[in-house]
């Protein structure tokens, strides 16, 4: 296998894994409102309307 | 195992094959490699054409100029594909616009072969001993398929010095016809009265180079791929085809194995007409997971020419962190000249992602507008308000549905457009390769009879 | 199998075929025919001048699942060029020819059944050119080449008189499947082989002549694929 195959499968798992990620964590790309990057800790937005 | 005892002597090592003479011309040292196959011989002293057919060497076309050497000298040997060969002959032609150079090989064993030099590749050629059959639209030989090139051309030889086994001479015309197949080169030569089939393999960079003792030449860049130089996107294109098919899989299988979504609660809410702002609080929302997602759907099937503007705000209990989502349901119809239509979205739904674990309440802030149609017939009064031929209402009854987790269709479609993006940058490089190599399909337009 | 002594010289001689009537004799060069058990010599025969053909007298192969051996050569040359032709003894006593030519190698069997505007053309001496047709063994065979031949040279075991001087007219055909065939006129008779290229590891060729400085083919066994 050519080695920009192998850095590729090695991409395609990091992505695999990032997807159950963040669908373990609801997170949605085309979602209109919620939370930011869940990485992100802490909301900021407002409280109450 | 033969009882005839040899009439001439011949060494235990075996003899040589190559025989020192003298030019008959100008006396120069000449070679014979190739003594009973060789017909003509050019010596490279003088340049005269010597007949080998007979057992002294006579001059048959008299010159007296030495010719140039080859860049891999006369008598060189390499060995190329586990055979050794000897260059017994060199030839340079022309297509009229481009020149080449072929030396011509030799084995006593293998016989003869071509070692073509077109500037840049070496290309190793052999006499097929079959003509090829026809198969769709291509030549095959052993199953494997030769695309159609460029049209017929006419080759001329420029330059010969050495041994051949043909008269050769300058000025010797033939009609080629090239067909081509990755690293390979089909080669049809035709001089009117008899036709020969050369295949020749496309050496890789350095070898040829290697085996005769000549200087290695650099690759240059961008240069228009040869007809039978392979995509070098291939290979990987293949390779990154299977493991995005196996990453696509592994994520699809997590996309359908993956928990659909619950319906948390569902309350039917009147939203009032007109009137600035009308708050109702429906909850408890509960969101047990860590972190999930979160969709509110609102159904107004009542809906008639009106729309609703819809506010959401997702507010935990306990620490009253809260989440904004906005909505319109609308419906309008009517009758035109192109009959009647009817448009807008009443059901319209809005996701919240990555919502924290808690109970929460969802605020709606809603307000019911309603819609004219301008090309209606006009009614008697302001038309802002109502129209006479519709029945007043005072609210819309609007169906809440809040459910939490699933909807992972988008991101899975995220993901599959962002693993699909490097075989697809792959096919890009290899289409772009393979139009450059193929360019001589351009000039085929008029041309029809294959 | 007739094992005598050459009427001129005296030196050994072995006949292994009743059918290989003729004899080179390899001391004295004469042509010795033989009818029954009685010898006679029509002529001498030009030594075939060394050249660098990998083939001698001796040389075994296999053609498919028969044997053969080479015993003898008939060197032909024409205005632009020569070429030997090998006589295989195979071990069912029938033979054919190898014919060497510019390398390459065609080993051809004799077939009786021709005809065709070639071999009637052929036999009253006319001129056949490139592209008329002969039908050998019920096949269609298109001529690629047609020339007038002599004999430059023989030696070993052939089946009929070859002299230097002998002239002929040799005609070669194929088919577009690649069997390959010759006939030849040769003093009022016209002799048909079909036969198809082969290279010397398809018949396996065994006791091929060594050269200085040239490894043998891979496929002689003991070197290796």
């Amino acid at each position: 296998m050519s080695r920009s195959s192998i850095f590729y499968a090695l991409i395609c798992l990091g992505l695999i894994a990032l997807y159950a990620s963040a669908a373990r964590n609801g997170y949605s790309p085309f979602a209109q409102g919620g939370a930011r990057p869940f990485f992100f800790y802490g909301s900021r937005g407002p409280t109450h309307k | 195992m033969s009882t005839v005892p040899r009439t001439r002597t011949r060494p235990p090592g075996g003899a040589s094959t190559v025989k020192a003479l003298n030019c008959p011309n100008c006396g120069g040292t000449i070679a014979l490699r190739a003594a009973g196959r060789t017909v003509s011989l050019l010596c490279e002293h003088c340049g005269s054409t010597l007949d080998a057919t007979q057992p002294d060497l006579r001059v048959i076309v008299e010159a007296n100029q030495a010719l140039h050497r080859p860049l891999i000298p006369l008598g060189s040997r390499g060995e190329l594909d586990g055979v050794t060969w000897e260059v017994t002959g060199y030839l340079e032609r022309t297509d009229g616009e481009e020149p080449w150079s072929e030396y011509l090989l030799f084995n006593p064993y293998e016989g003869y072969a071509f070692l073509v030099d077109d500037g840049d590749r070496f290309s190793l050629g052999r006499l097929l001993d079959r003509v090829p059959g026809w198969d769709n639209n291509a030549l095959s030989v052993d199953g494997r398929a030769f695309e159609p090139t460029w049209p017929t051309y006419e080759a001329r030889v420029t330059f010969v010095v050495g041994e051949f086994y043909w008269r050769v001479k300058v000025g010797e015309r033939v009609q080629v016809t090239d067909y081509a197949a990755p690293n390979l080169m089909l080669s049809a030569e035709e001089n009117g009265a008899e036709r020969s089939w050369t295949q020749s393999k496309l050496l890789d960079r350095g070898i040829a180079e290697a085996a005769f003792g000549i200087p290695a030449r650099q690759a240059s860049w961008g240069s228009t791929p040869r007809a039978d130089e392979p995509s070098p996107y291939r290979r990987r294109l293949r390779e990154a085809l299977v493991i995005a098919a196996l990453a696509a899989a592994v994520l699809l299988f997590l996309g359908i194995t993956a928990p659909s979504n619950q319906l948390v609660l569902t309350r039917q809410v009147d939203v009032p007409f007109d009137e600035k702002s009308h708050n109702v609080v429906i909850g408890p929302v509960d969101l047990p997971s860590t972190r999930q997602s979160v969709h509110v759907r609102a159904r107004a099937v009542t809906l008639n020419n009106s729309w609703l503007d819809l506010d959401y705000s997702l507010v935990e209990r306990r620490t009253q962190q809260s989440y904004a989502g906005y909505a319109t349901a609308e419906r309008y119809s009517g009758r035109d000249s192109d009959g009647s239509w009817s448009e807008g979205d009443n059901d319209p739904g809005v996701r919240f992602s990555s919502i924290p674990r808690g109970t929460y309440d969802l605020v709606i802030d809603g307000a019911a507008h309603r819609w004219v149609d301008p090309k209606a017939a006009p009614a008697s009064f302001t038309p802002i308000f109502g129209s006479a031929s519709l029945p007043a209402q005072d609210t819309v009854p609007v169906t809440l549905e809040v459910r939490r987790g699933g909807g992972t269709g988008g991101l899975l479609f995220l993901f599959l457009m962002l693993i699909a993006a490097w075989p697809a940058v792959l096919w890009l490089k290899h289409a772009h390769h393979e139009a450059r190599r193929r360019g001589w399909a351009q000039s085929d337009d008029e041309d029809d009879d294959e | 199998m007739l094992d005598t002594n050459c009427p001129n010289c005296g030196a050994p001689l072995r006949f292994r075929s009743a059918d290989l009537a003729v004899k080179v004799c390899d001391y004295c060069r004469s042509t010795v025919v033989r009818t029954g058990e009685a010898l006679e010599i029509v002529g001498k025969t030009a030594e075939v001048p060394d050249d660098v053909s990998p083939l001698q007298i001796g040389v075994r192969g296999r053609d498919g699942a028969q044997g053969f051996e080479l015993v003898g050569r008939v060197r032909w040359r024409w205005t632009d060029g020569g070429w030997s032709e090998w006589l295989m003894l195979f071990d069912d006593g029938s033979h054919g020819w190898l014919g060497e030519s510019m390398g390459r190698f065609m080993l051809l069997r004799p077939e009786k059944a021709v005809s065709g505007e070639v071999p009637a053309i052929m036999a009253r001496g006319g001129r056949v050119s490139p592209g008329m047709i002969a039908v050998i063994a019920g096949e269609e065979y298109v001529v690629s080449d047609a020339r007038p031949v002599t004999v430059t040279g023989s030696e070993g075991e052939l089946p009929s008189p070859a002299s230097i001087g002998t002239q002929g007219f040799s005609v070669d055909l194929n088919r577009p499947d690649g069997r390959t065939a010759s006939i030849q006129a040769e003093g009022g008779s016209v002799e048909a082989y079909v036969g198809r290229y082969v290279t010397l590891a398809d018949i396996a060729a065994t006791g091929l002549r060594v050269f200085e400085g040239w490894p043998m083919p891979r496929y002689v066994a003991g070197r290796g694929a």
